[in-house]
């Protein structure tokens, strides 16, 4: 059969009736869990149920993370190898990949003509593979996705003239309170696991009277088992000085578990002095020490109950409704932005 | 509704403990959760305990048999109340406003559990803190099951810091396993506690701090314990580790 030539005209209605093509690039994280994939997936699956052509785009080598659940792992998959991009298409690229991404296109002497967007979840990220002095504007990226307005307001202070757009992540519903009474069990989530060792040390060691309660650890559980794991802790830690939203304190809360957090470098959105949601701190030290004293509490009832009501009003903010109307919205501009400058560039050319 | 009655078993209030007996009684009286029954069992009720009891509502249990000793009078107790579990409550301590509470919480969360104990908040008779009893059991990899006393690490003596002699506990498994032993003079709550693991029961630690211990109060049990010397202590040790088999009170003397 001999092979349909397609105009300008052609890729701007495959716009029109969203037949264009969604890539979604995910790094392979061997079955790890990542909060980020995660992000990557739920978008994608979000997108598929309300009728776009959303694939999860990775390398040759890949093993389709299992622990989300929801059979993700259902979703339409396809290596870079077996696309064939059209300018009615979208690249979604995570911040870490975008200069790698194009010095390969570059060494490679390939130019795609689909519309690259940046998702962005992690601002320290953004300056892990990037050159000094390039912005993403220089490979004729203009369009951003992020989590949260703060950081929408960071990213904007130095990749100039975005369009930005802020979807912020959904909490699960398989993040919710215990039907059984919590346990004297503190779960900790640090993304440098020695400094959560150094915290349980140290906690027993200026404590001996609590140096019984069990620190909780997991790693690669599947989304399920994790919350589970959780709902039953009386006590969450958190310290992850480079999150850029936060979503582990978010889930704690969904769950009724309170959380003593090391206040990160970005101050998540979720986090301000009106709202008393948790117990914020910015040392270590501290961090110890309101250990012991929320223990304290704990073990004679005396907390104030009102901080779990706060908790899941804080939660409930990030439901998935939310997230499928912010997601929509962002798409819808998309789109139209595209079609926009497909149609000003066949202007141009008629010109 | 009222499922649990609290015993307070007496033998004698003297000036040493009345101080102690009326705190017991104002912590009863400040429980956050009023859905309990209060028995008070005592060889007889004199003017100054019904003065001391004048504030509460209570069921009085007259034991003035020639057995008056703590296991006696819980067993006799128990026999004239009305409710499916129970709770001893020692005239000399003190549990916290959040007793009752937790009580009711975790039989309603754990309806099949058979017995609870409290993490127990000991103190001195100063009332100067010590530690806790019963928390081995939350601590990672000390029994079977977080929260749950198992028969084999119960035994290990390494793990001796159990007070269960403020258990909560269904009125009708105590009778089942063959009650309090009279005859266990020392470490009775423990052979208690091996019996019940033994006839396949279930004994949780309820994780909150409900109850403060006096330990060393002049003629209680921990004091008598404390002027044991080392072969009495052992004597009675070991022997709790052998009765336990036994649904029923045999005849044992220290020799």
């Amino acid at each position: 059969m001999e092979n349909q030539k397609l105009t300008f005209e052609d890729f701007i209605n495959q716009l029109k009736e969203n037949q264009g093509s969604y890539y979604f690039y995910v790094p392979n994280t061997k079955g790890n869990t990542s909060g980020a994939v995660a992000y990557i997936y739920d978008m994608v699956a979000v997108l598929r149920e309300k009728g776009y052509n959303a694939y999860i785009l990775h390398d040759k080598e890949y093993m389709t993370p299992m622990w989300m659940g929801n059979n993700y792992d259902k979703l339409p998959h396809t290596p870079f190898e077996k696309i064939l991009v059209k300018p009615s298409d979208f690249l979604f690229l995570p911040e870490a990949w975008v200069q790698s991404f194009y010095a390969d296109m570059r060494e490679n002497n390939i130019k795609l003509p689909w519309e690259v967007v940046v998702i962005s979840q992690v601002q320290d990220l953004i300056f892990y593979n990037l050159n000094a002095g390039i912005r993403w504007s220089q490979f004729g990226i203009n369009t951003v996705i992020t989590t949260s307005e703060v950081q929408k307001e960071r990213i904007g202070r130095f990749m100039r003239n975005m369009n930005i757009s802020v979807i912020s992540p959904y909490i699960h519903d398989e993040f919710k309170p215990s039907e059984k009474p919590q346990n004297p069990k503190i779960f900790l989530f640090t993304r440098d696991k020695t400094r959560g060792e150094k915290i349980q040390k140290e906690f027993y060691l200026t404590y001996p009277q609590y140096s019984w309660i069990p620190f909780v650890v997991t790693s690669n559980m599947d989304r399920s088992e994790f919350a589970s794991n959780l709902r039953e802790c009386c006590l969450a830690l958190w310290v992850d000085e480079i999150s850029s939203f936060g979503t582990f304190p978010l889930e704690c809360m969904k769950s009724g578990v309170p959380v003593i957090g090391k206040v990160p470098d970005m101050i998540p959105e979720w986090i301000n002095a009106e709202t008393d949601n948790g117990i914020w701190v910015t040392s270590y030290t501290t961090m110890i020490d309101y250990i012991a004293q929320y223990m304290d509490e704990w073990f004679v009832d005396s907390l104030d109950k009102n901080v779990y009501n706060i908790m899941a009003e804080t939660a409930a903010k990030y439901s998935k409704e939310n997230f499928v109307k912010a997601t929509i919205e962002t798409f819808e501009n998309l789109l139209k932005n595209r079609i926009q400058k497909l149609e000003e560039i066949k202007a141009n050319i008629n010109e | 509704m009222n499922n649990t009655t609290l015993i307070i078993p007496i033998f004698e209030i003297t000036k040493a403990n009345k101080e102690y007996f009326v705190g017991c009684l104002e912590s009863i009286k400040n429980q956050n959760d009023k859905n309990f029954k209060l028995a008070v069992v005592a060889p007889k009720f004199n003017k100054e305990i019904e003065s001391l009891l004048k504030d509460v509502e209570y069921q009085k249990i007259v034991n003035d048999s020639d057995k008056t000793d703590f296991a006696s009078q819980v067993n006799f107790a128990v026999s004239k109340i009305d409710t499916e579990y129970f709770s001893v409550v020692q005239f000399d301590d003190v549990i916290f406003p959040n007793h009752v509470e937790n009580i009711n919480r975790y039989v309603s969360a754990y309806p099949d559990m058979d017995c609870f104990v409290p993490l127990v908040y000991e103190v001195d008779s100063e009332d100067k803190p010590i530690g806790f009893s019963n928390e081995t059991v939350w601590a990672a990899g000390n029994m079977e099951k977080f929260g749950y006393f198992d028969l084999a690490k119960a035994k290990e003596k390494a793990f001796y810091n159990f007070n269960v002699n403020c258990f909560t506990i269904k009125k009708s498994v105590f009778e089942t396993i063959g009650k309090l032993k009279s005859s266990i003079i020392k470490f009775g709550d423990f052979e208690f506690l091996l019996r019940l693991l033994n006839f396949g029961k279930t004994v949780y630690v309820i994780p909150k701090m409900t109850y403060k211990h006096f330990n060393g109060i002049s003629g209680s049990i921990h004091d008598m314990q404390k002027s044991m010397d080392e072969m009495e202590k052992k004597f009675w040790y070991n022997m709790s580790r052998k009765e336990y088999f036994f649904d029923y009170d045999r005849e044992i003397t220290y020799p």
